[in-house]
């Protein structure tokens, strides 16, 4: 299995969601009005997804952010702020759209991390927020994102 | 007797049968879990090593990793402050929050604040503290311990958390989990953006390259870390690794021993406060006992520990007193441990009686802590005493312990004849010459001096010239209920004594085991000490037995040879047997509860342990159990009794010559087995 093949397999074993092209990634947004996006991604969302209007990140119910790079070894996908506020789409909405390119898969945590020990925050996503505190219940979006969904960026 | 609680309140636990159910639910669900994910990872033991290294190694310089990760900070202008005790940990903390005018602080589950008892010092003095995490809020709103390390509120029913939201939010809110977190989240997420001050503990930190590794799964720690404009991150001194790759090494591990996940949803990595807005970024690292733990030659292995709680989800007690009861602030036999670093001898002591030494823990711990031993050093150290304890030691240790164990049987009517050693020195059988050295132990040669006849008898029919000796206490006692110079002793004798170069065999696998132990004490000293089990024996001199008729039998390994991995052998050995139909459970390899003077000094704990194992054997309703341990024995007859199930306990050795057939046992007269 390749390394693409293989991270697709394991981040969707996390529970994390796919989206194959931008109509497909439409359907997987449907009933969601409100969005807020990093910057360069703004113009793209606005014109690919008319049904969506531009919010606060606190008030948005969908996020669009760029990864830096997938990893093979645990399914994540591995992010780095550098603009004031870009954390919090990765933290505060619903729903977490994130683009990925299919040139940045790492085989390992270590591998994808070395390069961004430079900056002051960087998270390590792996799967939606999860809680099985009452009961052992599994329940998706505690205080995060409860659905990711991944969309290739080529 | 010194029982850290009244009885009545230990016993409040026990009688919670939902509690009981429901860790019983979790354990079983992470102890399955954790072996289908650390085997992503190789050998356990490999991967147990490593990190036990990374651990030694970055602890051995943890003051100049903290030196470097003080410059870095400073330079990035962020606030590294040493806290010597929690008293001052508390005040930096609260000074934090005046200093900022932090009216309302979110915090992230950290054990190392209930160390501390940070919420309560911040509340006495007007800040609000809330917990995000939702097990913790629930336990926080019930105002009640945690019970649990990864699932803090797991004794709560959906219904009772229902009812307790209800309460709280003053509208009713169904059992249904997914509404309950969905409300718990829109209340959080507006004081997550209102606070000005955010708290976390830490998983791990590295020095080079200087960063702050935190682990949620809710997503909770990182909005305490990101939102608010104060970040402030209270860790444990022995939190410190070298590098990024030790740092990930943990961070894999951990939540795969813990709970059986492959890794957390979110791992925020922090090396800087963010420079845009006002952001603060303070890193309170406490000491409070850990850097004299560190010059202590057996608590400074606690140090290692990464909390993952993997010993708490294989610990009998804890299954069944909880984290509540089982613990000071922190949980189990590690807690006992842990207590003694943090709290002191008197709080730990409470906690360590309640420990049956199963030794359970030790094997799932992922940087090798010798838990079961750290607490028998507790309570070696404590000053305190248990009278019950200091008689039974008093006795067993006595220089002509003939006559103790076998005296008090006299005068409780359950005299069992002459101890065999007693006999057999009438017979003019000791002798310190022969093919092997056979230790009978104190409770086989005094309470079951038939049985060890027959290993005797059995051996003899093997051809073997049997050594026998005036035994010595091997010394356990003493070793389990903290009296260790006299465990000492009594290695250093028993070693010159079987230090022949001659297997020395054992009917009891609590002496076998306490050989082992000498062994790893003073190995390089005594090379020609060989203990093995009569079993381990019989197998390796290939004796072949069957069974008169098929039987169902169920077999309970006593965790003193499991420990040094020899129920394997036993299991191997058990299964040689012809018609033998060996049903496999889990429990056979739990604690019975017996554990010695354990069931005499907290039956109701004692029996509380042994449900489970009854449970399975009501089940399966063999024709058999078997054991190879005389305190184990003497417990599951016992409680099986109690509760009226009518299944035979055997020791293999009775088990053997009542329903075996084989070769060797046709050349033993039944008349030979029975003393006159």
């Amino acid at each position: 299995m390749d390394e693409l093949a293989a991270f697709v397999e394991k981040f969707t074993s996390t529970g994390g969601e796919i989206a194959s092209s931008l109509s497909h990634l439409a359907s997987l947004l449907k009933g969601v009005e409100r969005f807020a996006a990093e910057k360069e991604l703004r113009g793209l969302i606005a014109s690919s997804f008319d049904f969506l209007t531009e919010v606060e990140p606190k008030e948005a119910q969908v996020s669009f952010t760029k990864a830096v790079c997938g990893v093979v070894e645990t399914g994540s996908l591995v992010f780095a702020y550098s603009a004031e506020g870009e954390h919090l789409l990765t933290a505060l909405p619903r729903i977490h759209v994130a683009f990925l390119s299919r040139k940045r898969i790492c085989p390992t945590v270590e591998q994808a991390l070395s390069s961004l020990m430079d900056r002051a925050y960087v998270s390590v996503i792996t799967g939606p927020s999860k809680t099985g505190d009452i009961e052992l219940i599994h329940v998706m979006g505690v205080h995060g994102p409860e659905r990711l969904i991944l969309c290739w960026e080529d | 007797m010194l029982f850290w609680k009244t009885p009545d309140e230990l016993k409040s636990y026990l009688e919670n049968e939902e509690i009981r159910e429901a860790l019983r639910r979790a354990s079983s669900r992470f102890v399955e879990g954790r072996l289908k994910a650390l085997a992503s990872l190789g050998s356990f033991d490999d991967v147990r090593k490593r990190l036990r290294d990374v651990k030694e190694k970055a602890l051995e310089c943890a003051d100049l990793h903290w030196s470097r990760v003080r410059d870095e900070l400073s330079s990035k202008g962020a606030h590294l402050v040493e806290a010597e005790d929690a008293l001052s940990a508390d005040s930096i903390i609260y000074e934090i929050c005046e200093r900022h005018g932090i009216d309302l602080l979110i915090k992230g589950k950290s054990i190392t604040s209930e160390e501390i008892g940070l919420n309560a010092f911040l509340e006495e003095r007007g800040v609000e503290v809330i917990e995000t995490d939702l097990g913790e809020r629930i336990v926080q709103l019930f105002r009640e311990k945690p019970s649990h390390l990864i699932v803090p509120a797991i004794h709560h029913t959906k219904e009772e958390v229902a009812k307790l939201f209800s309460r709280y939010f003053g509208e009713e809110i169904p059992p249904d989990p997914y509404v309950i977190t969905k409300k718990v989240r829109a209340d959080l997420r507006e004081k997550f953006l209102s606070a000005r001050g955010g708290m976390t503990g830490i998983n791990v930190v590295s020095s080079e390259p200087c960063a702050f590794y935190l682990m949620t799964n809710e997503g909770n720690g990182r909005l305490c870390s990101t939102v608010p404009s104060v970040q402030i991150i209270l860790t444990g001194w022995e939190k410190i690794v070298s590098s990024l790759e030790d740092a990930l090494f943990l961070l894999k591990v951990l939540p795969k021993n813990s709970v059986g996940l492959d890794f957390s949803s979110y791992v925020s990595i922090f090396t800087a406060p963010f420079r845009w807005k006002e952001r603060e970024m303070y890193v309170v690292v406490l000491d409070n006992g850990r850097k004299r733990a560190l010059e202590d030659i057996h608590f400074r292995h606690a140090l290692r520990c990464i909390r993952c709680g993997a010993c708490m989800n294989v610990c009998p007690v804890y299954q069944v007193l909880s984290g509540q009861g089982f613990s000071h602030i922190y949980m189990g036999g590690i807690g006992a441990v842990w207590t003694a670093i943090t709290a002191g001898l008197d709080e730990a002591y409470k906690v360590a009686q309640l420990c049956t030494g199963c030794g359970s823990c030790n094997e799932v711990c992922p940087v090798e802590i010798p838990i079961s031993h750290l607490v028998s050093e507790v309570k070696s150290r404590a000053e305190k005493r248990d009278l019950l304890e200091d008689v039974a030691v008093g006795l067993v240790l006595k220089r002509d312990r003939f006559s103790s164990v076998a005296e008090i049987q006299r005068l409780m009517g359950t005299y069992k004849g002459e101890p065999f050693l007693v006999w057999a020195k009438g017979q003019g059988l000791l002798k310190d010459s022969g093919d092997v050295n056979f230790y009978v132990g104190c409770l086989m040669e005094q309470c079951y001096p038939e049985t060890a006849l027959k290993a005797y008898l059995l051996l003899r029919a093997l051809g073997k010239d049997v050594a026998l000796f005036e035994e010595e206490c091997c010394g356990l006692p003493a070793l389990a209920y903290g009296r260790k110079s006299e465990f000492f002793r009594l290695g250093l004798l028993n070693l010159e004594r079987y230090a022949n170069g001659r297997k020395t065999l054992f009917i009891c696998d609590s002496c076998y085991s306490t050989f082992r132990e000498y062994l790893s004490f003073f190995a390089a000293e005594k090379p020609d000490v060989v203990p093995e089990t009569l079993f381990s024996f019989l197998l390796r001199e290939g004796v072949k037995f069957s069974l008169k008729e098929k039987m169902k039998v169920m077999i309970h390994f006593p965790c003193h040879l499991r420990a040094w991995k020899g129920d394997e052998e036993l299991e191997r050995f058990v299964r040689s047997i012809d018609n033998l139909e060996l049903v496999e459970h889990p429990t056979s390899r739990h604690c019975c509860g017996g554990a010695g003077l354990y069931k005499y000094k907290y039956p109701e704990i004692s029996r509380a342990i042994f449900d489970v194992k009854a449970e399975a054997i009501k089940k399966h309703l063999p024709q058999a159990v078997i054991t190879t341990c005389p305190s184990c024995y003497q417990q599951i007859k016992e409680q099986l009794a109690e509760r009226g199930v009518d299944v035979d306990v055997y020791h293999l050795v009775d088990f053997l010559f009542e329903h075996g057939r084989c070769g060797l046992l046709d050349s033993i007269r039944f008349s030979d087995t029975k003393r006159q």
